[in-house]
């Protein structure tokens, strides 16, 4: 069989300074999350799903999988820095090992979707190799990024990381509400991109225009 | 008597209240007050053409009254336009009659087409998938339907596992999606987005038709009949337990056929017949049409003609 799937990936700051309200907030949407996905045989069936968090390390807390299938995950807990090269250096890993056992179970994989989630400036300077190794155009499976900044992190961290769209928290909303906005467009994203085709009839990425409490941001190009 | 004549209702006017979902295209809201059994759905789109989504409005007026319950009964119908100043935002539509919601764990759910296509899972909730002859009866309902929008010239266009709903008891289907029908050679409201796995190879470049709906019927009967997410005609269909036998030998023919050239896909009345109760009878193909030459007539003999009886057998039991 092959049949298209399209791999996520949720990166989610959880260093100190998302402690109490964000971190609830995005712990309360997780199991949304899998119902709204999982939940939807289609989407489920053409969709995988994996989530990582970061601070001064980064981890994968659920590899990545068909959510229809996921009974448990781990939740966020927000303790250390903000290291974006633990993150992008993990995620080029994954992404790498992923694309390649989709691909020997004989799917057609198409470019991973990451939804970059960020409340603070980066604690490290030197990300940007751990990026470049991540965005490198020569590296097939490079993943389109969608950014997601609020707090303290800025408009130009922001655009830096996003390959496709960034998103700033305009101050709207409070974190939780704000999360709540985020955790619903990366849904409706994920089941827009199972069920809507592109011109050649096959699957692609439905990206969010706008999030509500966020402002949209063009991507810088590097 | 319902409170919509067809008029278009002001942008100001609605209380909207809650979003109920969201497409590639639109926002659906719940309403308050006089008008919470409707549904708003928003255009998020610019381009929207107003005239193609006021001749939908008109159309259950211009069809006579049982046929107007039938299709009111079956599709969430635009059943008004909203304006704000001169710009149409959107329509109001019923909302989903409760037969069609399920329960998950989260919330309710519809009961779309695609919980039909899967091994039940779950995270499905109260959503049960049917057995062999409840996915009869959704299959019937629904070539039924589309033969009733078929002889108004309706096409529907994008037929997909979340657009068509079935509930179990009584066994019933009801289309969503409706403000993406258009009549046969005009156009729609908003170019139509396709749906992965239910696109027709054989799509003329101008959009969906007729035929492509056949061919999407063909779809959607035999994949929910053997819960199949992606069987294609040229595919050998697998049927699930418990399905006449003649049932299943006529749509594995009619799902063939639907692999033909443009205009010769089984029609909407073809599927209803083969997934009839009673059965239909396979004739061979006729002749080619001749005109018969003009020759000098001899008297015809009297007395009517005798014919001979030919005994039926009875149609399976299910
Ligand atoms: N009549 C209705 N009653 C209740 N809920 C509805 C109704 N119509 C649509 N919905 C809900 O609103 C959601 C969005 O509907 P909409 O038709 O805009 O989107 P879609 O079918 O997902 O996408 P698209 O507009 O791109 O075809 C649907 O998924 C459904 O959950």
């Amino acid at each position: 069989m092959s049949q298209q799937v399209l791999p996520f990936y949720l990166v989610c700051d959880e260093s100190y300074s998302m402690d109490g309200a964000p971190i609830d907030a995005i712990n309360k949407s997780l199991p949304e999350i899998h119902q709204e996905i999982g939940g939807n045989p289609v989407v489920a069936d053409k969709t995988r799903f994996c989530l990582i968090s970061f601070s001064s390390t980064a981890q994968v807390l659920l590899p990545l999988s068909d959510l229809s299938e996921v009974t448990s995950m781990p939740a966020m807990a927000a303790s250390g820095s903000t290291s974006y090269t633990a993150a992008f250096t993990l995620l080029r890993d994954t992404i790498e090992r992923d694309v390649a056992a989709l691909k020997a179970a004989g799917h057609q994989v198409l470019r991973p979707a990451v939804f970059f989630l960020t409340d603070g400036q980066p604690t490290d300077d030197d990300w940007v190799s751990a990026y470049q190794r991540l965005t490198d155009p020569s590296w097939k499976p490079r993943p389109n990024i969608l950014a997601f900044g609020f707090g303290g992190v800025n408009v130009d961290t922001i655009q830096q990381v996003a390959t496709v769209r960034g998103f700033l928290a305009d101050g709207s909303l409070g974190p939780a509400q704000a999360l709540q906005e985020f955790a619903q467009s990366l849904i409706q994203s994920v089941i827009n991109s199972g069920t809507s085709a592109d011109a050649g009839g096959g699957m692609s990425l439905a990206m969010p225009d706008k999030v509500p409490g966020f402002t949209t941001v063009p991507a810088d190009p590097v | 008597m319902s409170l919509l004549d067809g008029s278009d209702l002001r942008l100001g006017d609605l209380e909207v209240g809650d979003s109920l979902g969201r497409g590639g295209q639109g926002a659906v809201h719940e309403l308050r007050g006089p008008w919470a059994d409707y549904v708003y759905k928003e255009y998020l789109v610019p381009t929207v053409n107003g005239d193609a989504l006021a001749r939908l409005v008109r159309v259950p007026g211009g069809m006579p009254s049982h046929e107007r319950d039938l299709l009111l009964a079956q599709a969430a119908w635009p059943l008004a336009r909203v304006v704000d100043g001169g710009r149409v935002t959107g329509f109001l539509m019923p909302r989903v009659p409760a037969p069609f919601w399920g329960r998950r764990a989260k919330g309710p759910a519809l009961r779309e087409l695609q919980y039909l296509l899967y091994d039940p899972k779950p995270l499905w909730g109260d959503i049960t998938p049917l057995d062999g002859p409840g996915r009869l009866e959704i299959a019937r309902r629904a070539a039924s339907l589309f033969l009733l929008l078929h002889s108004h010239r309706l096409v529907v266009g994008d037929v997909s596992m979340r657009n068509l709903l079935w509930s179990p008891s009584p066994p019933a289907v009801y289309l969503l999606d409706c403000d993406a029908i258009r009549r046969v050679g005009e156009r729609p409201v908003l170019p139509q987005p396709q749906t992965p796995d239910w696109t027709d190879p054989q799509q003329p470049s101008t959009g969906p038709d007729l035929d492509t709906d056949r061919y999407k019927l063909a779809l959607l009967v035999t994949r929910v009949l053997c819960k199949s997410p992606d069987l294609r005609p040229g595919e050998e269909p697998v049927f699930v337990p418990g399905l006449p036998e003649r049932v299943k030998a006529e749509v594995a023919a009619r799902f063939a056929e639907a692999a033909r050239p443009r205009g010769l896909r089984p029609d909407a009345a073809q599927w209803v017949r083969a997934l009839d109760e009673r059965g239909t009878i396979e004739l061979p193909p006729l002749p080619p049409v001749r005109t018969p030459p003009d020759l000098p007539k001899a008297p015809l003999g009297g007395g009517p003609i005798r014919r001979p009886t030919i005994r039926l057998r009875p149609p399976d039991r299910r």
